[in-house]
């Protein structure tokens, strides 16, 4: 039988991979799907906590991400069809409108 | 099933490397949808086939497909140079680690964690979708009816913002 603390590990390995993926790549659709990453493992903690607990709240908690999930990537990735239809350009470094 | 997680962990966390590694986007993509699907195999192993089942449907139906396509249609192919100092990737890398070794340590100081090792026997393989059917239409049914109202919202602006601007 696997513990507990083995899953979390799995769960903070991938964080931290999602984390090293949004902050050292600068294409937008890379970046974002570094955030799918993150959300996946956070899922994953939610699910072991709800399976080693014995309470089904956490995965009634990963419905409601998967639905909030869905959302983001629809409305992120229309973001980003805006944004390039705007400058033709999907690297992070060209967003720079708003610097002062 | 112990030998199933460590298999189906090493592969979901080669492929999340690789989504971060690789250079093209769409190579990204579908080492990401080889991640999903190694998730949903965990989540089976820990005996919750509902959210495993929402995983493959959501995640590497629904999500996959709508990153694969916005990569087609914007035809990016290969990343440009890298225009950032080496040293800022480096750092970059350092304080992501330093975050993950905070999430680590907490997980391994936890005293509930550590003291888990079995599986609770409540909402096991059996009975799993209606145990959670059960939660969901009495204690979080309004939260149920707004994540409808939040995903028409999301359809709408999604619509809206990448319409042609007159």
């Amino acid at each position: 039988m696997v513990p507990l603390i083995d899953y979390l590990i799995l769960s903070a390995v991938l964080f931290t991979i999602g984390i090293i993926g949004i902050l050292i790549r600068r294409n937008i659709i890379t970046i974002f799907m570094s955030i799918e990453i993150m959300l996946n493992s956070v899922n994953l903690a939610f699910v072991a906590f709800s399976r080693f607990l014995g309470n089904m709240d956490g995965q009634i908690v990963v419905f409601f991400i998967f639905a909030v999930a869905a959302a983001e990537a629809a409305v992120g990735l229309a973001l980003v069809v805006a944004w390039f239809k705007l400058k033709e350009s999907i690297q992070v470094d060209d967003m720079k409108l708003l610097k002062g | 099933m112990v030998i199933a997680f460590y298999v189906l962990g090493f592969l979901a966390i080669f492929s999340a490397i690789m989504v971060v590694a690789s250079e093209r986007p769409i190579v990204s993509g579908l080492y990401l949808l080889l991640c999903f699907i190694s998730v949903a195999g965990i989540y089976i192993t820990l005996s919750a086939p509902f959210v495993a089942a929402m995983q493959l449907i959501v995640y590497s139906g629904a999500i996959i497909v709508l990153i694969l396509f916005v990569i087609m249609l914007l035809n990016q192919h290969r990343e440009k140079e890298s225009r950032r100092p080496k040293w800022v990737t480096a750092l970059s890398t350092v304080a992501a680690i330093v975050i993950g070794w905070g999430v680590y340590l907490t997980f391994i100081t936890s005293k509930v964690v550590l003291s888990h090792t079995k599986m609770s026997p409540v909402g096991g393989m059996k009975g799993n979708v209606e145990q959670l059917a059960d939660v969901l239409f009495s204690r979080y049914f309004i939260p149920f009816e707004v994540i409808s109202v939040l995903l028409i919202a999301a359809i709408i602006s999604a619509v809206f913002i990448s319409k042609k601007r007159v």
